[in-house]
């Protein structure tokens, strides 16, 4: 009878993981294709200028807001790189979330601060304003310095300040290329219904910068750091391109995206008690359109628009990953409406479930799948070569995912453009399927334990290597 | 027994199973090392096709330089014009270049280009392309017709047409087009339509438009509608920084006396000194709004006389007018700081005397 029970077990055991890990596979693929086709279709024109100069007044405005706790390492090259956008108008307001080192003396000093007097309209509820300054040298810079209340809360009083339609939420550690502005905002022009549109964020360790802006892209030489190269290549060109033409997108990075103002107030703007407040953001966006039944669409461009610092020690990298799960299960939840909508469509009845699945529980299948494998190996329930053959086909997945993701981009920007970095770029994508993959797995598993109890959260510091903030 | 069959039908689906799991893995692994082969396929491959990419290219901006110079016959290579009729996407790089070339040049060379785009009847394919539903390629087009020299009736058509597309960008660019060729056609057209753009976006477009004609047809329309577009339109002129006359102030102010919206915008468009008794009346004026306006514009034209208005401005019960007022002040060349300050210092109102303090500290941040 025993017997009988274990064998019943392995074989619920092998349907449920191999189901789930068919399932798995065929929506990846679909990505893929659908990324493929995309991105095909969008480097068709991708050399072409948006308009010439002469027209630039015509683009609708932007306000970039850069929300900053103790930033001090970064702020500068930050706004710098920012300041030199080739965009015809945009203004740039850093909110100060009440920093405890010395982000606001450093920005005072290097853009030459002064107080400033303007109307502040309260659209979206944050902490008090404690000053606003303008820069002498950039009359388009503005520096608001406020109460601590957390990155929604800055994000909020940036938009309370702002002045244009559209807004670009910026992370105070980013770097964005001259043209990020002109590339994000073709989706509005394209389609005047959209409300949003996330950018493609790129690993900026072992690059050149100077001035605050990018000027040769590298290999960094921390494997750490290689392996969230191949990370990002794959989350942003298939994880989120595929997602994109069914409006199915529920995530736009807190890095770099651009909003529709009037939506996002009119949502309520970001929401302070949340870990992920930019997915959070783009579910409640959903939902909101969908509860009124009104046209909207999520866009994503794969242009690299804006690099970012990557961790390089292992202590940092875990608490980011733990709280980008939490924040991805927490906004899941606050947001579970959209499945049941009637209209929920793609984003609710798809891309909702599909997150939940093999975003928010994925992490702990894999986890106990390696772990049953191990156990059914140790105690003889299956035989080596069913063993064996499991690890070869998930592993082989992942490096077919890593390395499809290298195509992608092989096929459009061709970013590191020597033969040997091409070459560090495959042997990263193998190599990450041992070791890292599993690592990274046990802290989302960590990231949802903590969120199934509840732990308040914080800004998220991140110890910077200062790979950004070169002269 | 039943449990021998029962071990026996799960080794079979056991074995099925691992036989599935095999094939896949062979699969999984033949996929890697043709997505291996692939990644460095597709390199050498690029590698081709940017070359060239980058001698079509360079033929072509040699060929637009070369236009620019009218007397210079270009010879055109006939295997370089098949392929820009044949390709949508080569024309439609070409014809961007070719508008790009009209921000640097202006007389004969842009009189060559505008040979160069008849030899190779650029307009008539452009508007071959307008059917499309692309909103880029749209633009793009809008943009290429707008530089055109010349524009035949159909291109006309097609862009009055575009006016009411529903994408504001392609419509701005269509009006900016028409602007450039036919701008008494153009004007009534944007002004009918373009009330939801912001006006700001809408100078750019009305720069191309002569002041005159604008300044007039703006002002009948002024008066001719409703409050909303009028206030809408007052805060075009503002930005435009057109004259406008004495006479239309006083007949939009008498047209629109219950709108204060608009009573503010109009006194703010003030610049003659004449109208200085005018505009010392609407200083009192209970909006908020239209005194501020009032004493922006007194501060802007004031004459010695109205220094003591000022002064009493800046103890009025709104904010911004006493910031105006105090800022105002300080831009009286007659009035040294100083004197500014030892009078401020007698100042019974406490909310006028703070304000002039903190004008007199903005100010000071603003000397480097």
């Amino acid at each position: 009878m025993d017997a009988f029970d274990k064998a019943d077990w392995i074989a619920i055991a092998q349907v449920v993981f191999i189901g789930y890990f068919a399932i798995l596979t065929f929506v990846y693929l679909l990505l893929n294709i659908m990324s493929y086709v995309v991105i095909r279709q969008y480097m068709k024109d991708y050399d072409n200028n948006l308009l010439p100069e002469s027209y630039g007044p015509l683009l609708p405005p932007v306000s970039v807001i850069v929300p900053a706790y103790n930033e001090s390492a970064n702020i500068i090259a930050s706004v710098k790189s920012i300041l030199q956008l080739d965009y015809a108008r945009y203004e740039v307001i850093v909110v100060n979330d009440g920093s405890k080192d010395d982000t606001l003396a450093k920005l005072k000093h290097e853009f030459a601060l002064e107080l400033y007097t303007e109307a502040y309209r309260q659209q979206v509820p944050s902490k008090p304003v404690i000053a606003v300054y303008r820069s002498r040298n950039y009359p388009q810079l503005r520096v608001i310095d406020k109460a601590n209340g957390g990155k929604a809360d800055a994000l909020n009083a940036g938009i309370n300040a702002s002045r244009y339609p559209l807004f670009c939420a910026v992370d105070a550690d980013s770097i964005l290329q001259r043209d990020s502005l002109q590339r994000i905002v073709r989706p509005f022009i394209d389609r005047h219904d959209t409300v949003a549109v996330g950018g493609s964020i790129r690993v900026a360790n072992g690059s050149a910068i100077r001035h605050g802006l990018l000027t040769r892209v590298g290999i960094p030489k921390s494997w750490l750091a290689r392996f969230q190269i191949v990370e990002y290549l794959r989350a942003f060109l298939f994880g989120r391109m595929g997602w994109s033409p069914i409006n199915g997108m529920l995530i736009i990075s807190g890095a770099f995206g651009l909003f529709q103002k009037q939506a996002v107030v009119a949502c309520g703007g970001y929401q302070a008690a949340t870990v992920g407040e930019d997915m959070e953001l783009v579910l409640r966006l959903h939902a909101h359109f969908k509860q009124r039944n009104k046209p909207y669409h999520i866009a994503f461009i794969p242009d690299p628009v804006c690099w970012t610092e990557a961790p390089e020690d292992m202590g940092t990298l875990r608490n980011q990953r733990i709280r980008w799960q939490r924040g991805l299960l927490e906004s899941l939840f606050k947001n579970k409406r959209i499945i049941t909508s009637r209209q929920g469509r793609v984003a609710g009845w798809v891309a909702y479930p599909f997150m939940l699945l093999f975003e928010g529980m994925g992490p702990l299948i894999e986890v106990l799948a390696y772990s049953l494998s191990l156990y059914f190996f140790m105690t003889d329930a299956v035989d080596i070569y069913f063993t064996l053959a499991f690890v070869v086909v998930a592993f082989g997945f992942g490096i077919l995912m890593s390395t499809f993701s290298l195509i992608l981009e092989e096929l459009t920007f061709r970013t590191y453009t020597s033969k040997r970095a091409l070459l560090v770029l495959i042997f990263t994508a193998v190599l990450e399927n041992f070791g890292y993959r599993q690592i990274n797995s046990w802290w989302r598993v960590r990231g949802l334990w903590q969120w199934l109890r509840g732990r308040k959260h914080n800004w998220g510091a991140m110890k910077r290597v200062g790979s950004i903030n070169s002269p | 027994m039943i449990a021998q069959e029962h071990n026996l039908a799960s080794d079979t689906a056991s074995e099925a199973l691992l036989y599935w799991l095999n094939l896949i893995t062979v699969g999984v692994l033949l996929a890697v090392v043709a997505t291996f082969v692939s990644l460095f396929w597709l390199r050498l491959k690029h590698q081709k096709v940017a070359e060239q990419v980058a001698q079509r290219q360079t033929y072509w901006q040699q060929v637009l330089f070369e236009a620019c110079d009218p007397k210079h016959c270009i010879k055109l290579d006939s295997q370089r014009l098949r392929e820009l009729k044949a390709n949508k996407d080569i024309f439609f790089w070409f014809m961007q270049k070719w508008s790009q070339m009209h921000q640097y040049v202006r007389g004969d060379a842009d009189d060559g280009l505008q040979q160069l785009a008849d030899r190779l009847k650029l307009e008539t394919r452009i508007l071959r392309l307008t059917d499309t539903q692309d909103t880029r390629l749209l633009i793009a087009c809008c943009i290429a017709l707008g530089d055109m020299q010349k524009l035949s009736s159909q291109a006309v058509i097609r862009l009055v047409e575009l006016t009411d597309h529903k994408s504001g960008m392609v419509v701005l660019t269509a009006l900016r087009a028409l602007m450039r060729y036919d701008a008494p056609l153009a004007l009534p057209l944007l002004l009918k339509n373009v009330q939801h753009i912001a006006p700001e976006r809408l100078v750019s477009i009305l720069r191309e438009c002569p002041p005159r004609l604008l300044s007039e047809q703006v002002s009948q329309t002024i008066l001719r509608d409703n409050p909303k577009y009028a206030s809408y339109l007052l805060k075009v002129i503002k930005g435009m920084d057109l004259n406008v006359s004495d006479t239309f102030v006083m007949q939009t102010l008498q047209r629109f006396a219950d709108s204060d919206d608009i009573i503010a915008a109009t006194i703010g468009l003030i610049q003659s000194p004449k109208l200085l008794p005018l505009v010392r009346q609407h200083t009192k004026h209970p909006a908020e709004a239209v005194r501020i306006q009032a004493t922006s514009t007194l501060a802007r034209l004031a004459q010695p006389a109205d220094i003591e208005l000022l002064w009493q401005l800046v103890c009025d019960k709104s904010w911004w007018v006493r910031y105006r007022a105090a800022e105002g002040l300080f831009e009286q060349p007659q009035l040294a700081r100083s004197e500014i300050m030892a009078r401020a210092a007698q100042l019974t109102d406490e909310y006028g005397k703070t304000m002039i303090a903190q004008i007199a500290a903005e100010t000071h941040y603003g000397r480097i």
